[in-house]
């Protein structure tokens, strides 16, 4: 280990030792502290973030490889750190409820798991990751341990989480054993110049997919979803959709990337098959949901599906050229659109949960006289998750299918569009209760949080933005590949 | 004049307009700020109409790069059909808030709001010149209408705003993708990748691929127009929408679909067109066909000149693929026409139903002892409906027949025939039942028009008049635009004769 290879996981170190002071801060404070607690971690995200950006200049590997610190890796830090952040900004409102310390420490965690993640270079840094994300996520789930929704639904996620990690690495061994190295990018090589025809790659290639397809929360590795989303306590539900999913996203993008590439014909009709599975059962088994919670979970089964459409075309053949590129941009845009939308909708859930006591799609009802902004915000998150502009959504969606269409993958492409037009009913059913039924009015207006109020203006400016404007944030993807792509040639 | 971004402004003042009315507290300033930013856009559309030179193709343009790295631009510019459509829009818009100043009273913001984006959106359609532009505001006229009809509508508008939007949804997803393999497709061939219009007009692509890509602009604008059998759920979004909600539907929202097929699935999928030329011709008599009968049978008034749209709009399509000059032209003046003559009954449908609160025309009658003026402006927009010659729906009507006969193929133009005469006897029969006969007790103490109300019908009429009185003034404005279309049809070898 050389002193540099410190200075490259800067922003994991920062992350971990403000989880720790808060941890430190809490035994000793109690719950007087909260306020200054937030203080502190809204502070140190914010240092997080700076360092990231700034540790930029000197993108290189560290750790022998193990450990990638490209454009692509500091994009997802800015955007995992910004998600913890928010996600922690959401759960103060309900700190008298939940040990807020414990949670906050639990999300920075995670987060660092996650950073791992967009950061790896190697199938041992891989699993380190998901393992470190997966962990408080179980914790966080369950942390209303009275409640019996909460254990149903830790208990599931953690149970099938478990085996799904034990899967994942016997993956890992699998490649391990066969190419006598973890390094993605090695891997690669050794294929290359080896040959791909050994039927073993496929089963330990087939056990890392399904490892993370489990982590994606994909179809049909999707099973813990709902219970999990709907148990937890909303803030952490919110960090469970946004955070851990995008985390385990950016690692199956990277492994993808950069150690897949001689394994295209295999990987591209498995990712393909899961892509269009995930899109047509989450959009259509949401139809069916009257509780919001549940309804944004399977709407985010489908969501995780339009992502792996532009995964799947990473290796595609395109005579226009750049495809790899821009496939790779298209997936960290929408990763940026949604978790932007879905801590957006999850926050106004909360807010409409903490006044009527649910989140049943009848609780949202007249939310238009009642909270107007409140409800406007909502309408522009479902717009914006149907993929109608001007919201995000849309051109988010318009690039996944723009690299479909250049991969040769039209009839992808068809069924996300179509997929679409059936989600677009389900996420209307909310408007419609919000604007368009008539009962006795429920007047009383969601109270005004300040903390939920913050991440529902955020996440609702970032929406209206991207949407109007998404060239900087679609550049920087772009330009973040590039860096990657250097890397992989250069092991 | 090439200094000022004329084109900008009427499309962005209305929304100006709306984001001031959000912070305004009085019903009368909401008002004023939302009749000026509609009548400021009348007034400057009419002005670009004033300096238009007709002929001289795509005019008043700007470009700028608006997504560079998907080689999205901002680009905005006229012809004279689009010029036409953006003053229909422009002039119902700003009579539609006239006459919400006399009918709306119920969260009146929020119903500023939603009209003045929804003329965002449209008047976007028709002068965006960069396909993802065209689409987004193809797309963003979908919430302001949706909430239009699902806030303000009648008892099922749940129902019928959400069919709404989901048939108008799958049409348009499956024209994005359409796009985008368009976009790939004149990229791998020509080497230029671009969303500009004008510059995929002018590509020519292989016979297999133009038709998927016509199937899915097809399924977009058919459903827009509509045409047969994807009209179901027109009738039910008339019914629930509020009255300016109509207006707008049947006056400009069906005209996208015309005007869809006229920009670009000729010039882009001549071929396929071809093909497609004879079932199209047939869709369109059993639209005029059907819509009229349907219409004929109807007891609630709404549904009769919704059916009657679906009738109308029959023709617009006939004479589109006649693939003759005469049926463009005429289909043009026919959409400009309709889009008067139909939000203007849609209007007097209103004004009827505020004050009897009734749209069931067996329980009408006699109104026109009591209400001479509506009855006398009524009578005239039925007349006009039905083509009365010197009115605007003869002419675009009369052209398209024309076009239709030129095909070769008589029968096409026989039975649309037979649609004029359908129309005169639903139209006037509704009339009798409504006006004439003996009054009903309870209608005996309504009031006629006011003179805002009337105001707003007496405009319309005069346009009406003076398109039937004038049509070369209209005509000749986009007649150089579509002979320019049907030159490049007749270049892909494309013939007006169905049967070859």
């Amino acid at each position: 280990m050389q002193p540099e290879d410190l200075t490259s996981i800067l922003p994991e170190i920062i992350i971990t030792l403000i989880a720790a002071a808060v941890l430190m801060v809490d035994a000793f404070g109690g719950r007087r502290t909260h306020r200054g607690l937030l203080g502190l971690i809204v502070a140190g995200s914010v240092v997080a973030i700076l360092v990231s950006v700034v540790l930029r200049a000197d993108s290189g590997t560290a750790f022998g490889g193990m450990v990638l610190t490209d454009g692509y890796a500091v994009f997802f830090k800015v955007l995992f750190i910004a998600i913890a952040a928010l996600s922690i900004v959401l759960a103060y409102a309900q700190s008298s409820e939940v040990p807020f310390a414990e949670l906050s420490a639990l999300i920075l965690f995670a987060t660092v798991g996650m950073l791992l993640l967009g950061a790896t270079g190697d199938l041992i840094t891989l699993y380190l990751g998901v393992e470190l994300t997966s962990i408080p996520v179980y914790v966080l789930v369950a942390i209303k341990r009275d409640r019996f929704r909460a254990t149903e639904g830790a208990l599931k996620y953690f149970l099938l989480g478990a085996f799904a990690s034990g899967v994942l690495l016997y993956g890992i061994a699998w490649l391990f054993g066969l190419t006598g190295t973890t390094n993605l990018a090695n891997i690669a090589l050794y294929v290359q110049s080896q040959g791909a025809d050994n039927p073993w790659f496929l089963l330990g290639l087939g056990l890392l997919l399904v490892g993370l397809a489990f982590k994606v929360a994909a179809v049909p590795f999707h099973m813990w979803t709902p219970d999990a989303y709907q148990g937890a306590p909303t803030p952490s539900t919110a960090f469970l959709a946004a955070g851990a999913k995008i985390g385990a996203m950016a690692g199956l993008l990277r492994v993808v990337v950069h150690g897949l590439e001689p394994w295209q014909d295999m990987v591209m009709p498995i990712v393909i098959a899961i892509a269009v599975a995930s899109m047509i059962v989450g959009n259509f088994v949401a139809i069916w949901q009257q509780d919001v919670k549940r309804l944004l979970a399977y709407s985010s089964i489908a969501h995780t599906g339009y992502m792996l459409v532009g995964i799947a075309v990473v290796h595609a053949h395109s005579e226009a050229g750049g495809l790899m590129r821009d496939a790779v941009a298209a997936v960290m845009f929408y990763a940026v659109v949604y978790a932007l939308m879905t801590l957006g909708a999850f926050a106004v859930t909360f807010a409409v949960e903490r006044r009527t006591g649910g989140t049943d799609l009848e609780n949202f009802q007249n939310l238009g006289r009642s909270s107007p902004l409140m409800a406007v915000a909502m309408a522009v998150f479902m717009i914006s998750l149907t993929g109608i502009p001007p919201a995000a959504g849309f051109f988010g969606k318009l690039y996944l299918l723009q690299v479909a269409v250049n991969g040769g993958l039209t009839w992808v492409a068809v069924v996300l569009v179509l997929t679409s037009t059936v989600s677009a009913y389900y996420y209307l059913r909310v408007v419609v209760n919000m604007y368009m039924v008539d009962i006795q009015p429920r007047l009383l207006p969601v109270p005004a949080s300040t903390a939920i109020g913050a991440v529902v203006a955020i996440g609702m400016i970032g929406t209206l933005v991207l949407g109007i404007y998404p060239a900087g944030a679609v550049e920087w993807a772009q330009a973040a590949f590039e860096e990657a792509g250097k890397l992989a040639n250069s092991p | 004049m090439d200094s000022i971004p004329i084109l900008s402004l009427i499309l962005w003042l209305p929304l100006v307009a709306a984001v001031i009315v959000l912070f305004l507290p009085e019903r009368r300033a909401m008002f004023a700020v939302s009749l000026a930013g509609t009548l400021l856009s009348l007034v400057l559309s009419v002005a670009v109409w004033v300096s238009f030179e007709s002929g001289a193709g795509m005019q008043f343009r700007e470009t700028f790069d608006w997504l560079p790295a998907l080689g999205i631009q901002y680009a905005l510019g006229v012809d004279g059909i689009s010029l036409l459509m953006v003053l229909l829009n422009t002039f119902l818009f700003f009579l539609c808030i006239v006459y919400a100043w006399a009918s709306v009273h119920e969260r009146v913001k929020e119903y500023l709001f939603t009209m003045l984006i929804l003329e965002v959106g449209i008047t976007g359609v028709f002068l965006a010149l960069d396909f993802v532009l065209f689409y987004v505001f193809w797309e963003v006229m979908l919430i302001p209408m949706y909430v239009l009809i699902g806030v303000w509508g009648g008892e099922r508008r749940v129902y019928a705003t959400v069919k709404f939007v989901l048939y108008t949804l799958f049409g348009s997803l499956l024209m994005l993708v359409a796009i985008l393999a368009l976009y790939f497709v004149h990229g791998n061939t020509t080497g230029v990748y671009t969303f500009d219009i004008l510059e995929l007009t002018q590509g020519t692509y292989g016979e297999r691929f133009q038709l998927w890509a016509f199937l899915a602009f097809f399924l977009a604008f058919a459903i827009k127009v509509p045409m047969i059998p994807f009209h179901t759920w027109l009738p039910d979004a008339h019914v629930e929408a509020p009255t300016t909600g109509s207006v707008i539907l049947a006056g400009i929202l069906l005209k996208m679909g015309g005007y869809g097929f006229i920009r670009f699935s000729l010039p882009l999928f001549p071929d396929a067109s071809e093909l497609a030329q004879t079932a199209i011709l047939v869709l369109s008599v059993i639209a005029i066909l059907y819509g009229a009968l349907v219409a004929l049978m109807q007891t609630d008034l709404k549904k009769l000149i919704a059916y009657s749209s679906v009738s109308h709009m029959g023709f617009v399509t006939l004479g589109i693929f006649s693939f003759t000059q005469q049926g463009l032209d005429g289909a043009i003046m026919q959409m400009f026409s309709h889009g008067l003559v139909t939000g203007a009954l849609f209007l007097c449908v209103g004004q009827l139903y505020e004050r009897t609160h009734d749209r069931l025309i067996a329980n009408l009658g006699g109104l026109a002892h009591r209400w001479p003026v509506y009855a006398t402006l009524l009578l005239f927009f039925s007349l006009a409906s039905i083509g009365l010659p010197g009115l605007s729906g003869f002419v675009g009507e009369f052209m398209v027949l024309l076009g239709a006969f030129m095909t070769g193929t008589r029968i096409f133009g026989v039975l649309a025939v037979l649609g004029i005469i359908l129309s005169a006897a639903y139209m006037l029969w509704m009339y009798w039942r409504v006006m004439l006969g003996t009054l009903k007790d309870a209608h005996g103490r309504l009031e006629d028009l006011n003179r805002l109300e009337a105001a707003v019908l007496v405009a319309l009429a005069v346009v009406v008049i003076w398109a039937g009185v004038q049509p070369q003034m209209f005509v000749e404005l986009f007649t150089a635009d579509t002979s320019g279309i049907m030159q490049g049809l007749a270049e892909s070898g494309v013939s007006s004769a169905v049967i070859r």
